[in-house]
């Protein structure tokens, strides 16, 4: 669904992504991890229309995603969550998920509207609130389901826990976990690693703009592609630059 | 208090041109990041270009405007359309061929754009519009009429350029908060790439947003040029200061600022003018001490936008 091959961008002279190869499948949830300034961030911003130059060619379901102006990737099924959660502060919860719906038509969004609210109910209870006097959960939640106002088949979520008290961060993964059981594909990028691979089927581990391992999840049980079982503290120095 | 009353009257007049350009003013900046200076030069060709219409129409004494008859009306609203319509276009114009090529540059640079466009459009005029460089009379289509409610005289022409913005104003209001069109352009004022990345076309948006902020100052600058039965070359110049002190005091990129600060300012101008001897003189000293001291206790307006963003 998503291929992404010697994929790079810079800020300037300063080169945040080196090639990166990465792939999504339909319907796959897929995690990156990397601790700060990885290049995770940019990685989204990037895909999203939004980042610094990039080399490298990007796909979405065989399309080369480089000519599509950023207003026009949502079009082709690409949505996103950002860092910070990028909710329309001033704008009603109800306006910020009408929003979401602003590619479709007027019958589509009311449907999706419904579906939408009845995932996340606390949302109906808000509805004519100013977005922005939401807690940060809420906030998060928003931007998730408005996400999928657009009906994409693939959401990309720029590290969701952020900020978030422990207890939401797991209502927030449950919700993210619900989302692909419905069939949507999402890249996540975290760092919360243990919540992150609660949620992936496949992941990958950057470090200073690079992937440096990449692996699958199943039951628990994480395995390299070269097919060694690995621990998550493994992961976790992986990114960390750490030998092991 | 009849007297009060009067001023209040004409107070409301001069606050409903100004609250048409300092809308505009105010909207372009929240998309746009810059203060245009050359929008009552805008308002200023559409006044013209309707002026040209009606001295076409009028041209040897062929038609009595004021005439309550079907030419004369067709005529009428043939005119003032036209000053709309050029307004409106010259705006769009204006910012695809200005502004859209300098949207990566400093604000700055955009800013000094507008006042060079303001020269560009009053020296035309004042160079190539016949008999340019003098005032023109503009014909007086509204009767001069006027009815007296409580010893406060209104004239026709109060009601008609009061009434007109009120309209306007609603069906504004309509279009910011309960349209498609309204949603997108406010997404843009709360965060431009979250629109960008949720489908909304920053540039068609802009686009119509300056034909519609455009269209607006024409309609300002016909009120104006209906009220005074005069124009001349700078009359924009006038729209643009008081548009933009009037969008500044409500807050830039807020249209309930915009109009807010428009009722002040027309508001201090008529109390000024009416109260204080010899006040006419010193009224736009009251506006701009008035205008210094709101950005003294409120640095980005009285409805300055809203920032509730939490993170």
């Amino acid at each position: 669904m998503l291929t992404i091959e010697k994929f790079s961008a810079s800020y300037g002279p300063v080169h945040a992504l080196h090639g990166i190869d990465l792939r999504v499948e339909a319907g796959e949830a897929v995690c990156l991890l990397g601790s700060n300034g990885a290049g995770k961030s940019t990685l989204i911003r990037s895909l999203m229309g939004l980042g610094p130059l990039v080399s490298g060619a990007a796909h979405f379901e065989g399309r080369d995603l480089s000519v599509h102006a950023v207003e026009d990737r949502v079009r082709l099924g690409l949505a996103v969550v950002f860092e910070g959660r990028g909710i329309l502060p001033a704008m009603s919860v109800h306006e910020n998920l009408l929003m979401g719906g602003y590619c479709r038509s007027r019958a589509d969004i009311a449907q999706t509207l419904e579906q939408v609210v009845a995932l996340f109910p606390l949302l109906a209870s808000r509805r004519n609130q100013p977005a922005g006097t939401l807690s940060g959960g809420e906030q998060q939640m928003l931007a998730i389901a408005r996400a999928l106002m657009s009906r994409p088949k693939m959401i990309m979520l720029d590290e969701p826990s952020m900020g978030l008290a422990p207890i939401v961060v797991e209502q927030v993964f449950e919700a993210i976990a619900e989302v692909n059981r419905r069939g949507v594909a999402i890249l996540l990028v975290e760092q919360n690693m243990h919540m992150a691979l609660a949620v992936a089927q496949r992941f990958y581990v950057l470090d200073r703009g690079a992937v440096v391992l990449a692996g699958t999840v199943s039951d628990g049980v994480l395995t390299s592609n070269t097919g060694q079982v690995l621990h998550e503290d493994e992961i976790e120095s992986a990114y960390m630059g750490e030998k092991t | 208090m009849d007297l009060i009353l009067q001023h209040l009257v004409n107070a409301l007049a001069l606050s409903a041109v100004y609250a048409l350009v300092a809308i505009g003013i105010s909207l372009f900046f929240g998309v746009i990041g810059i203060v245009n200076l050359a929008h009552g030069d805008i308002a200023t060709l559409g006044v013209f270009a309707s002026l040209a219409v009606f001295q076409f129409l009028l041209a040897g004494g062929a038609m009595d405007i004021t005439a309550l008859s079907a030419p004369a009306a067709m005529a009428t609203l043939a005119a003032l359309a036209a000053g709309l319509v050029v307004a409106a276009l010259s705006g769009v114009v204006f910012y695809r061929v200005a502004f859209f090529p300098l949207r990566a540059a400093p604000p700055i640079i955009g800013l000094l754009c507008s006042v060079g466009v303001g020269f560009i459009i009053r020296e035309s005029i004042l160079n190539f519009y016949p008999n340019g460089r003098n005032p023109q009379p503009f014909p007086a289509i509204i009767p001069p009429d006027l009815i007296e409610i409580g010893g406060v005289i209104i004239q026709y022409k109060h009601i008609f350029v009061i009434g007109t913005a009120v309209i306007v104003m609603f069906a504004l209001a309509y279009c910011v908060e309960r349209t498609r069109f309204g949603r997108a352009m406010r997404s843009i004022l709360n965060n431009r790439e979250v629109a960008q990345s949720l489908g909304v076309s920053t540039f068609k948006v802009t686009v119509a947003l300056f034909a519609l902020g455009s269209a607006l100052a024409g309609l300002a600058g016909l009120m104006n040029a209906l009220y005074y039965n005069l124009v001349q070359s700078d009359m924009g110049t006038l729209l643009t200061v008081k548009g933009f002190t009037a969008a500044v005091i409500g807050g830039l990129g807020n249209i309930y600022g915009a109009l807010l600060g428009a009722v002040l300012v027309g508001l201090i101008e008529a109390v000024t003018a009416g109260f204080i001897p010899d006040g006419s003189a010193y009224k736009d000293v009251a506006v701009f001490g008035v205008l210094i001291a709101i950005l003294i206790a409120r640095p980005n307006g009285l409805l300055g936008r809203l920032s509730a963003e939490r993170v």
